[in-house]
């Protein structure tokens, strides 16, 4: 009999998947532990209310569970799929609504300088060591984004506007706020590229 | 598609990943995206992006929706509309020669009826989220167990190259192993790696199928041994997505169970 030092490693997010693909619900559940506090905040943001934003989450890993066998690890990570569908469903939720006015006054009140929507919130739940260096990381390039340029992210990423909602907002030009956006994305793919897997096409 | 498309598409990449583009914008971005893998491929890395920067916030939902989550994907999942609990509706049954205690006790009878059946609801939702809980505990405790325990074998699969290693943790006692790979490739799109028992008789017993992380690393827990078979060794497998009955290619990987100390 050898005697086991072996650190046991957490399942991967894809290994769950495969398992949630085959109807596993104890590994359906370790992804909601694993994800659902992220993806609550991301839903929140957009849709404002906690009930709705619940129900997002709820949707999201409803849909993980029926799609899980779709997902393709060519395209990207387990999260990044994740939250593609949270968003969504939260983007189709506050469009079919209508805008939400008092979030937009709050957004546009921020100081572009310091956007007080980024690298906030309560801490991680799972202490997960890599998550909260990645968060630094992050934390840093948004740092490194013009004022200009990070608050385009701060509304277009984190609050869910349109360019042309951006552009009203601001009392700008659509073809100047389409340029940021783009320009912001761009720089921040350039700088995180190092922190995921780049997908193949 | 020509360069002189695909650029503007390109410029539109970051707001269809964000979700900032217009219906039209949107509509002319996908079929564009159909056809072109250099546009799939930046989408992706945006949405990437999107998961890194949804990460700088988190906050915790309910304490009872995971419950509900469970209860939504199981076989309790209630009929209908997510969340609605519709209430019985309750039927006048006497409404003739009621006077005014009758009625009142009737009243009475309602209100407690309703507000036992909101404390019903609240407890539903408390044992759900203990079923999770009790179910999650009894996971970690399982893994903890496999390796633990002092009757655990582990058997170590390992290929010629001695590249990728996978080791099993087998209880011949609860017939359930883990497998824990390390520098093992990660396969393709449409293929899994296929874990093989192998029996003292007949053919392989088909098992897990499961892929690892890009770094190499996999951990497949819990998984079962079917009662009633010896298992002597294991084997690995590539094998297209979902797994096979038999193995449609060579094993790769072969470790056979050492002797009963």
């Amino acid at each position: 009999m050898a005697t086991l030092h072996l650190p046991v490693p957490t399942e991967s997010d894809r290994s769950l998947l495969g398992r949630i693909a085959e109807r596993n619900e104890p590994a359906l559940a370790r992804l909601y532990d694993r994800y659902s506090a992220v993806l609550f905040a991301a839903a929140s943001r957009i849709a404002g209310e906690r009930s709705d934003a619940e129900e997002i989450v709820l949707d999201t890993f409803a849909q993980a569970w029926r799609d899980a066998g779709q997902y393709r690890p060519d395209r990207g990570s387990v999260i990044a799929w994740l939250t593609m569908i949270c968003r969504s469903r939260a983007l189709d939720l506050v469009r079919a609504r209508g805008r939400r006015t008092r979030l937009l006054d709050a957004a546009c009140a921020a100081e572009p300088e310091t956007p007080p929507a980024m690298g906030t919130g309560e801490s991680l739940p799972s202490g997960d060591v890599e998550r909260i260096e990645r968060r630094t990381i992050v934390a840093r390039a948004l740092s490194d984004l013009s004022p200009p340029q990070r608050q385009a992210i701060q509304l277009a990423y984190f609050e869910g506007l349109s360019h042309s909602e951006i552009a009203e907002q601001l009392g700008e030009p659509l073809g100047t706020v389409k340029t940021r956006v783009r320009l912001a994305m761009q720089k921040l793919r350039d700088m995180l590229r190092p922190y995921y897997t780049e997908p193949s096409a | 598609m020509s360069d002189a498309v695909q650029d503007p598409m390109r410029d539109l990449a970051p707001g269809y990943a964000l979700g900032a583009l217009t219906p039209e914008e949107t509509r002319a971005f996908e079929a564009a995206l159909a056809t072109s893998p250099d546009l799939q491929r930046e989408v992706a890395e945006y949405r990437e992006i999107n998961a890194l920067l949804a990460e700088q916030e988190s906050r915790l939902p309910a304490a009872e929706l995971k419950a509900r989550l469970m209860e939504r994907i199981g076989s309790r999942a209630p009929a209908g509309s997510p969340g609605a609990r519709p209430l019985p509706v309750r039927r006048s049954f006497a409404p003739v020669a009621t006077g005014m205690a009758l009625a009142a006790m009737l009243l009475l009878s309602v209100g407690l009826s309703l507000k036992v059946r909101v404390l019903s609801d609240a407890v539903r939702a408390r044992d759900s989220l203990l079923t999770a809980r009790d179910r999650r505990l009894a996971e970690r405790e399982a893994t903890l167990n496999s390796i633990l325990e002092p009757g655990v074998q582990l058997t170590t699969l390992t290929a010629t190259g001695a590249q990728p290693v996978v080791q099993i943790f087998y209880d011949r006692v609860k017939r359930r192993l883990l497998l824990h790979a390390f520098r093992l490739t990660p396969v393709a799109a449409g293929r899994v790696y296929q874990l093989w028992l192998m029996p003292r008789k007949g053919d392989p017993i088909a098992s897990q199928t499961f892929n690892t992380e890009a770094d190499g690393h996999g951990l497949v827990e819990s998984v079962n041994v079917p009662a009633g078979e010896e298992i002597t060794g294991f084997a690995l497998t590539v094998e297209p997505a979902g797994g096979s009955r038999q193995p449609t290619t060579t094993p790769f990987l072969f470790g056979a169970i050492a002797a009963s100390q």
